[in-house]
Parts: C-alpha cells; sequence; structure tokens
C-alpha cells in the first residue's frame, strides 16, 4: 500500500496561523476535560474523605489494569446542562481492560450531590449499556449514587427503566456484568446489582434496597437501620441478593477483578496485521485544521496522520473526487475510510455507496470522517437525480453490517452529517474533535436566516426599530446559533461519544475497532436502491 | 373458560359517582383530542383552500378502506409543548387498512405551521416507524412539510433519535423486506426529501408536490441560480427526467388511488400463528369501566372487573388464584387472540415477583403475548421483604419480562409508580403498544410524596443555615411544587412527551388491543431465551 505524499509545509505561514490557533481550541478543550474529570468543591472531597470513600475516579483507576489505556465516553457530558454543575453528568464510563478482558465501566461519580442521578446521568448509562450490547462487551458497574435527582423525576424516571432492560438483554445475550455496590442502591437502582451476573458489596459501606430506611419509616412506621435492611451482611447471608461480602473497597475491586478472570475470552469477528506508527507526525493536524471552518483541507492529509504508515489504497481516484474513499489500516486493523473533499455531488454519492458495498462485501469495518456542508443542491443536480443517488448512500451505509465509526473533524451540516453517518445511523461511536461544528445548516447561516425572520417579527410590532436594536437581536441569535452547533454543546446532549483530541483519534478507533469485533459480522443485506 | 364473576353494583352511590367524575373527564379528553384533531385557525384552512390541498384528516379518508378502524397514536402530542400551538405535534400516525392491507400511515399536517417538523413531530414519526419495524407493517408517508422547525433545530437535527432516525428506520424497513409508500403533496426540501426517495413506490402531486435538496431560495443563495419549483423539483421533472419519483398524479384524490393501488400489489404478510378462539362480546359492557375506576386513584379496586370488560365472554382462566394475590395472572382471548394478562391487584410482594416471573415464562414458552394492565405503586418495602430478597424476586420478574420473545402489549390504567412501571412493561421495556387511560398517572412516586420529600430536603437546607421556616412558609413552597408535580404525572404530560402511543377511552381499550395483537403477528416469534435469573 502506497504512502500518501503530504503536501503539507510546517513552516509556511498558514500551516503556523492553523496551528496557533487551534493550539487555543485545544488547550482550552484540555483545561475543560480536566477540571470535569478531577475539581470538586472542597466540601464533596471532605465528606467523602470523612465517609472513608474513594472518588468514583479513582476507584476506576483502582480497578484497571495497570498501564492499559482507558477509553473515556463523554468527559463533558452536561457540561453545558445544570449550570455546569455536575461533571460528566455525574457517571464515567468507558472501555477499560480489567483482568486482561475488554470491558464497559460504569461507575457512579460520587464526588458531586452524592453521584445522584440527572437526566444526563441515565442517559449516559444507558448509552454505555447500548455500547456494550452492540459490541459483547462485559460491564462493571461501581454503584455509589444517592438515586434518582428528585427536582426533574420527570426527566429521568420512564427514560431511565432502560438501564435496567439493557442490563436484561446483556444477559440474556450471555455477556456477563458485575457490580461494586460501594455506596446506596436505592429504588430502581437496587436493580443493578439484583440484575447483575455478580454482586460484591462492601460492609459498612454498601446498601441495596427497593426503599430506604426513611420510605420504610414513612411508608410503615417500621424503624430500621441501613444495615439491617440492606446492609452487607444481610444480603450476602440471609437474602442472598448480593454474592460477596467484602471489608473495603480495594477488597471489593480486587474480587471484581478476580470474577472478570473467569470470563470467557470472546472469539473475534477479525484480526489486526502487524502494525506501523503513522510516517507523518499526528501533531501536525492542529496546523492543518484551519482556523476558518469554511475554509477546505485535503481529508487525505489526516488520514496520513491516523493510518498505519500514512499508507492509503485510494479507490476511484480520479471519480467524485469531493469524497475520498479507500482502505488502510489502523494500529493494524483493516479499514475503509470515507472523508468529505468538499460537497457531495450525485458521482461522490454513487461513489460512497459503491464502496460501502465493497466494504460489506469482504468484512472491512468503515470510518467516516466527516467534513461536510451536504449534498449538492440546485437544477442540474435535482435533475440528474441528487436526491436519488443521496438516498442511495443512505441505503447503503444504514444497511451496512460492517461496523462503522464516525469522527467530525470539522463541520457536519444538513443531511451530510446523515449520509456520512451521524448519530442516528447507529455508528459503534461517535466522536467530535473539539473545533468541530454540527446542525442543519452552519451558525453563519442559521443566524442569518433566523435573524432575518426575527427582525420582520420585530418590525411588525414596532416599525421604528433603532439600529441598536437590530444590533442586540442580530448579536444574541448569532451566540446562540454558535453555541448550539458547537462540539461542547452536543457532548453535553451525548449527541456524541465524547470530544476526542485529534491526536487521539487513531488510539480509539483502534480501541473501538478491537472492541467491535466481539459482535460476529452478518452477511451483506440491503433494502431497495433507487436506481 | 369460566366467565369472571363481577361484584360490581351499578346501581350503587359509588359507581355513580364515579361514573359520573368518568364523564366528566372523558368529556374533557374528548374534547381536546377534538380540538387537536380539527381545530385550526380560519387563515390556515383557507391558506390550505388556496393552495389546492386538502387537510389532512381528509386524505386519510380518502387512503383508508372505507368502513374500517384507524388506530390513531398519540393524538395529543405536544399537548403541553410548545405552549400548545402544535396540535399532535403537527403529524397524524396510526394504523389502518388500505386494499385490506394493515398499514402504519404518517401523514404531516400542514394546517399546523404549515407541517413544520418540531422535535416532538420528528420523534413522533421515529415512534411510527419503530412501531412499522417491530410488527412489519407497511408505511405510507403523506408528504407536506415546511421542513424542520429552524428555531429548534438543535431538538430536531442531531440526535440519534432525531430527525436522521426517520430515514434509518426507512432504510431499515427496506432492508426488511418491508415496503413503502410516500404521496407527495406538498414540499419534501432538504432530509424530508429522503422520505419519497428511500420508499419502494411515490407519487407526486402536480402543482402542489416537490422534492429538492434545496428550494429555491436556498439555490439563489447558495449559486445565485434562479429557478422555479415545478423546474427544480416538481412532478414532471422528478418523473419524467430524474428518475426520483414514480407516478405523477393530476390532484390529490387521484394520488390516493394509486398508492391504493399500489397497496393492492403488496404480499399479505403470512402470519404467526397463535392460539385462538371464536370471539364473543365481554359477557359485561365495557362501558361500565366508567363507574369502576374509582374517582381517587388512589383507592384500590379489582383488576378482575376490568379483565371482565376488555376480554372474550369476560372469561378468564386465572393462573396461581391464592399465591401471590397482589398481581392476578392468567389466560384471556381478545377479539379471539390467546393472551397472557398480569394485572396489579395491589403492592408486588416477593410472591406476586415470582409468580409474575413464572407466568410470563409460561406465555413465552406456548407463544401467548401479553397483556400488562398497570395500576402499581411499586414493590413493597421493609426489613421482611429485603430479607427475603424483595430485590432479587423483582429481578426474576424484570428478567422474565425483559427477556420475552412474544409481544408485550401495556395498558397503563391506574398509577404507574416507581419500580413498578419498569416490572410492568413500562416504556423503557419494548411494549409493542402502550396506552394510558386518561386518570392514569406516572411517576417516581405520587405528587405528594414527592412533594413533601422536597420541603423536608428544603426545610433541612434552610435550618442548617439557621433558618426555621413557618408553616405559611412551608406551604408557599409545597403548593407550586405539587402542581409541577401533579402535571408531570398526568396522563396528558406523557403523552404530550409520547411516552405513551396515547390516550385511550378505557371503552375502546379491547378494540385498541385487538388491533395492536393483530398487527404484532406479522412478526414472527422467536424461540424463547433468557439471561440469568437470580435465584
Amino acid at each position: 500500500m502506497q504512502r500518501i505524499r503530504s503536501a503539507i509545509r510546517t513552516q509556511s505561514e498558514s500551516y503556523l496561523a492553523n496551528k496557533a490557533h487551534n493550539e487555543k481550541v485545544f488547550t482550552a478543550f484540555r483545561e475543560r476535560q480536566e477540571r470535569a474529570r478531577y475539581v470538586r468543591p472542597e466540601r464533596e472531597l471532605a465528606r467523602l474523605a470523612r465517609q472513608g470513600k474513594m472518588t468514583g475516579r479513582q476507584r476506576v483507576e483502582m480497578l484497571l489494569d495497570p498501564g492499559t489505556p482507558f477509553l473515556e465516553f463523554s468527559s463533558l457530558a452536561a457540561c453545558e446542562d445544570y449550570d455546569g454543575e455536575i461533571p460528566g453528568a455525574n457517571v464515567i464510563s468507558g472501555i477499560g481492560i480489567v483482568s486482561g478482558r475488554e470491558v464497559v465501566i460504569h461507575a457512579d461519580d460520587n464526588s458531586m450531590k452524592g453521584g445522584a442521578w440527572y437526566p444526563r446521568s441515565t442517559q449516559k448509562i444507558i448509552r454505555a449499556l447500548d455500547i456494550a450490547i452492540e459490541n459483547r462487551l462485559p460491564v462493571i458497574h461501581i454503584c455509589d449514587s444517592a438515586g434518582g435527582y428528585l427536582e426533574d423525576m420527570a426527566g429521568v424516571f420512564v427514560k431511565g427503566g432502560r438501564v435496567f432492560r439493557n442490563q436484561c438483554i446483556l444477559s440474556k445475550m450471555n455477556i456477563p456484568q458485575v457490580a461494586i455496590v460501594c455506596g446506596n442502591c436505592t429504588a430502581g437502582g437496587a436493580y443493578i446489582p439484583g440484575l447483575c451476573d455478580y454482586a460484591i458489596i462492601v460492609r459498612g459501606m454498601g446498601a441495596v434496597f427497593l426503599g430506604g430506611p426513611p420510605l420504610v419509616k414513612a411508608a410503615t412506621g417500621e424503624e430500621v437501620t441501613v444495615e439491617a435492611l440492606g446492609g452487607a451482611d444481610m444480603h450476602t447471608s440471609i437474602s442472598g441478593t448480593v454474592d460477596y461480602p467484602v471489608d473495603s473497597e480495594e477488597q471489593g475491586i480486587a474480587m471484581a477483578r478476580e470474577i472478570v478472570g473467569q470470563f470467557r475470552q470472546p472469539t473475534k469477528a477479525y484480526h489486526p496485521q502487524a502494525t506501523e506508527a503513522p510516517y507523518y507526525d499526528p501533531e501536525e493536524l492542529f496546523g492543518i485544521l484551519p482556523s476558518d471552518i469554511k475554509v477546505q483541507f485535503d481529508m487525505r492529509e489526516v488520514i496520513a496522520r491516523i493510518v498505519d504508515g500514512s499508507r492509503f489504497h485510494e479507490y476511484q481516484p480520479a471519480y467524485g473526487k469531493t469524497l475520498v474513499c479507500g482502505y488502510a489500516h489502523i494500529w493494524g486493523y483493516k479499514v475503509g475510510i470515507l472523508g468529505n473533499n468538499g460537497v457531495l455531488f450525485n458521482d461522490s454519492s454513487l461513489k460512497a455507496a459503491h464502496f460501502i458495498s465493497l466494504c460489506n462485501q469482504n468484512g472491512t469495518p468503515l470510518v467516516f470522517l466527516q467534513n461536510t456542508t451536504g449534498y449538492m443542491i440546485g437544477r442540474e443536480y435535482e435533475e440528474k437525480g441528487i436526491t436519488k443517488d443521496g438516498a442511495k448512500m443512505l441505503m447503503a451505509q444504514a444497511g451496512s453490517e460492517v461496523p462503522k465509526f464516525t469522527v467530525l473533524t470539522n463541520s457536519s451540516f444538513g443531511a451530510g452529517y446523515y449520509g456520512m453517518c451521524g448519530r442516528a445511523w447507529d455508528p459503534r461511536f461517535l466522536w467530535c474533535w473539539p473545533n468541530a461544528e454540527m446542525g442543519v445548516m452552519g451558525a453563519e447561516q442559521a443566524a442569518r436566516t433566523l435573524g432575518d425572520v426575527k427582525l420582520a417579527q420585530l418590525k411588525r410590532a414596532n416599525p421604528d426599530v433603532s439600529e441598536e436594536e437590530v444590533a442586540v437581536l442580530r448579536q444574541r441569535v448569532k451566540e446562540k446559533a454558535e453555541r448550539e452547533t458547537s462540539a461542547y454543546f452536543a457532548t453535553s446532549r451525548m449527541w456524541d461519544d465524547g470530544i476526542l483530541m485529534p491526536t487521539d483519534t487513531r488510539n480509539a478507533l483502534a480501541i473501538a475497532l478491537s472492541v467491535a469485533a466481539n459482535a460476529p459480522l452478518a452477511n451483506p443485506s440491503y433494502g431497495v436502491f433507487r436506481m | 373458560m369460566r366467565r369472571i364473576v363481577s361484584n360490581i353494583s351499578t346501581q350503587s352511590h359509588e359507581f355513580k359517582e364515579n361514573q359520573a367524575d368518568m364523564a366528566r373527564v372523558l368529556n374533557e379528553f374528548r374534547q381536546l383530542q377534538q380540538k387537536a384533531r380539527y381545530t385550526r385557525p380560519e387563515r390556515d384552512m383557507q391558506r390550505l383552500n388556496k393552495q389546492k390541498k386538502l387537510f389532512v384528516r381528509d386524505r386519510l379518508e380518502l387512503l383508508l378502506d372505507p368502513g374500517t378502524p384507524f388506530l390513531e397514536f398519540s393524538s395529543l402530542a405536544a399537548h403541553y409543548a410548545y405552549e400548545g400551538t402544535v396540535p399532535g405535534a403537527a403529524v397524524v400516525t396510526g394504523i389502518g387498512l388500505v386494499s385490506g392491507r394493515e398499514v402504519m400511515v404518517i401523514a404531516g399536517d400542514a394546517s399546523v405551521k404549515g407541517g413544520a417538523w418540531y422535535p416532538l413531530t420528528v420523534k413522533k414519526m421515529v415512534r411510527a416507524l419503530d412501531i412499522a419495524i417491530e410488527n412489519r407493517l407497511p408505511v405510507i408517508h403523506i408528504c407536506d412539510s415546511a421542513g424542520g422547525f429552524l428555531p429548534l433545530q438543535s431538538g430536531v437535527f442531531p440526535d440519534r433519535f432525531a430527525a436522521g432516525r426517520i430515514f434509518r428506520n426507512q432504510v431499515q424497513l427496506s432492508k426488511m423486506n418491508i415496503p413503502q409508500i410516500a404521496i407527495v403533496c406538498g414540499h419534501c426540501t432538504a432530509g424530508g426529501a429522503y422520505v419519497p426517495a428511500l420508499s419502494d413506490y411515490n407519487i407526486i402531486v402536480r402543482g402542489t408536490g416537490a422534492i429538492f435538496l434545496g428550494g429555491p431560495p436556498l439555490v439563489k443563495a447558495a449559486t445565485g441560480e434562479v429557478v422555479t419549483v415545478e423546474a427544480l423539483g416538481g412532478c414532471d421533472m422528478h418523473t419524467t427526467t430524474s428518475g426520483t419519483a414514480d407516478y405523477p398524479a393530476d390532484n390529490e384524490p387521484q394520488a390516493f388511488a394509486i398508492a391504493r393501488d399500489i397497496a393492492a400489489q403488496f404480499r399479505k404478510p403470512k402470519k404467526q400463528v397463535i392460539e385462538t378462539a371464536p370471539v364473543e362480546a365481554p359477557y359485561y359492557d365495557p362501558e361500565e369501566l366508567y363507574g369502576i375506576i374509582p374517582m381517587d386513584r388512589k383507592t384500590q379496586y379489582d383488576v378482575r372487573e376490568v379483565i371482565a370488560r376488555i376480554v372474550d365472554g369476560s372469561r378468564f382462566h386465572e393462573y396461581q388464584p391464592a399465591y401471590g394475590k397482589t398481581l392476578v395472572c392468567g389466560y384471556a382471548h381478545i377479539w379471539g387472540y390467546k393472551v397472557g394478562i398480569l394485572g396489579n391487584n395491589g403492592v408486588l410482594f416477593n410472591d406476586s415477583a415470582k409468580k409474575a416471573a413464572h407466568f410470563i415464562q409460561l406465555c413465552n414458552q406456548n407463544k401467548t403475548p401479553l397483556v400488562f394492565l398497570q395500576n402499581i405503586t411499586g414493590y413493597m418495602v421493609g426489613r421482611t421483604y429485603e430479607e427475603e430478597g424483595i430485590t432479587k424476586d423483582g429481578a426474576k420478574m424484570l428478567m422474565a419480562q425483559g427477556g420475552s420473545v412474544v409481544p408485550k402489549f401495556t395498558v397503563i390504567i391506574g398509577g404507574s409508580f416507581g419500580a413498578g412501571n419498569y416490572g410492568m412493561c413500562g416504556r423503557a421495556w419494548d411494549a409493542r403498544v402502550l396506552f394510558m387511560w386518561p386518570k392514569a398517572e406516572i411517576g417516581v412516586m405520587g405528587a405528594e410524596q414527592a412533594a413533601n420529600t422536597l420541603v423536608d430536603i428544603k426545610t433541612r437546607q434552610m435550618q442548617k443555615e439557621g433558618i426555621t421556616l413557618s408553616e405559611k412558609d412551608i406551604e408557599a413552597i409545597r403548593t407550586p411544587i405539587m402542581e409541577s408535580y401533579e402535571r408531570d404525572l398526568s396522563a396528558y404530560y406523557s403523552t404530550s412527551e409520547l411516552w405513551d402511543d396515547g390516550i385511550l377511552d378505557p371503552a375502546d381499550t379491547r378494540n385498541a388491543l385487538g388491533m395492536s395483537i393483530a398487527c404484532s403477528l406479522n412478526a414472527q416469534i422467536d424461540d424463547q431465551s433468557y439471561g440469568v435469573f437470580r435465584f
């Protein structure tokens, strides 16, 4: 496979200007992530110390095999909700290695509001379990939550049932789960250990009950201690609801590691070949990504900094050139890559549909690198059938049996976001780069269109609007549009599985490719292509 | 199968009181539903008239087989959203008969904001397509939408179950060999263009229908090209030049006639065979339910009285009649279809949870669909029950229910609180359809209890800061909480948010279930399999 020949000059003015711009963007991301992961109010940490508890993050670190990577999901979930007060939506989730097995970890983050479940918390847990189902990954739950956040009950309760539904489906699929009960599991939360194959409970710290002591008192008048009602000894010696009593969190985590050591190793659907580092330095992405979202860049330059040896077999290099398609390897895993190099035309859509069919035929996972403003519009293209050609691309993409992975590298607007395997299209994982933007249209265009509408309304109500009022209105609309198209807004709502540093993309994709191989590949089959 | 012996006296004071109260509630419900279906601002109806477009309800009349029932979903979707200005979320969905085939109909309602897609519009469309996928129902799309509602684009566009899911679901249907027809009566712009393009057959009405990825204004803004709607994506262009649309039609009635003719070409599905019996009307009048459902939701009543007014001949084979008596389980027939019914008669105890888990397995083994009648405050709490393992017994019930391969149907007839909502196949547990009665309520706990708990927390917080609250202060905190909780618990809120597939008049339950069961049999039932039961 030939090496991509990079046309980037790392001393050029534009490279250096991009680099300076992007370093600011990426540093801001890292700082935000660091804060969400580690910075907590003193009183919360003092409370944990008093209770003799580790933080959720310390527990995760202790659980993982030393020196192995942890692919964290949605570290900035809820970063733009709840006034930013619930870092990571009070849940830590990700894929790690425990006793040599790839597992999904769901750990309640007890260091804020007692680990209460907000609507975004249950959404994050459900997504982690969906990932476990799709990739057949065992799950380890580290339970320590004050329970559903009562003031937003309507947002938590009805949808939250999916946590437990997913647990049942995992069990039905013969995918094991372990729970380590390090705090209270109350009401619905009690079903997390209840539905696990193996459950461990920390003496004096963990408790499992459908109703805690205050609720019991309110309901029946009975006064009972936490320990007697649902503590470690009661559940492991009398009710049999929990399996293993332990004296400390450390012991609980060690026990979990031993249990995972009993799991059967999965049979993989595909295997990697020998790996090679990219020939071009991934850090050069900083100078390649333009500081202005509207400036086009060659997606091959990105591919060259993600794939093994920067080697790429390009398919149909002369046809439908606004979409780059081809084969490469990532940490030894063969992939088919589709990357945007401009607006999608009829020919680029046909090329996509064809290449996706090839990858399904030869069992090659698909990687979508999005930088799209959508499909081409106008009379000529409609007459040629841009809609039906776009539909062919959708039919092939969504009908795919091979695992799909999507990275939003820059812009993701309009139907292009759909065609290139956006969130609704079930990529196994979808990540944004910190600079990425997504929406029906770009922020500028949305602000203009909406601004015009609002201005017309304003003028109907008050014909003598001042210049100043117009400016204020325009500014407000623009700020809203910018906020709602940003990667942070997206990741807060978990439209993605997290924001990734461009330089981490190669490793994240490799972990994703490895775990996706746990699920068997079905034979290709499609719906009807509109020819 | 023996007839249930009803203990209801239709002459009792209590019955009459309940009946009067239900009459009031149903009257309100019917008025709201009627309004959501038919009441539109004059100017919107005039606009349709000027455009020579039919009102969405008239389109349905043209499409459906005359004299056949239409099971409409979520007629009050978006009831509490968008200040109530988007009735039914601007889309009509439901199951009806077209040329003798059961089909899902998804019809944009152009009389509401030009049929713009709001976040709940999309949710309702995606849900309808999910129902089509789960029950292998052909879909007929009636397209007439102004496109995504731009100010709320972040709620319409990007998320997993947002607009992209409409098209993803269309692809899944095609992959599953389930046909779709689109009738393009208005504009299909941007993403919306994919609705006809991803359909197997599509029809476009000359002069009103148009399909394009970008309409004339966008084209002008992007490239400066000035082009008419007709030339860019009208009927003749697409049916003669691009091949994006299949059948041109001169007017809407013709378009619907073509659609009916296309549907008549569909292969009839091979239905899953389950046990059936000759149909018999319920022995007890379903309208008696109005007097049976208590005025106060918290008053317990015998769910057998409900079963007797839903099932064929009011006949019911009760399973384990003496064990776990707070859950009634047994076999019956609805419109001839054999079903296994689980209905709550109180809090779920250890024995009732185990009974549920056992009975659900039996139904899976003998391929009997499950009907859940929810009126549940949750599972029992307290030391005795925890020691007996109420959590693991509840988990057995979840494992059996969540692992079921037979179709499940849920009707929330009273309260649906706490883990009881989950155990009795609440929304997250993939019931094929889930309906609510108008007085039903859903929540973690009742409004009063929730308000008390929250007031308790606030009082303690204030006390920590050295402030003692007077009775009046406490009331001032409690009242708004109570009000907002009561709203959030109500069936209207649930249905507004599409946590259900619609509110049902209790007397319609039998028919709604009958249609739902009939449709569910388009999908074959797998062999049973479960996860690990915690014994």
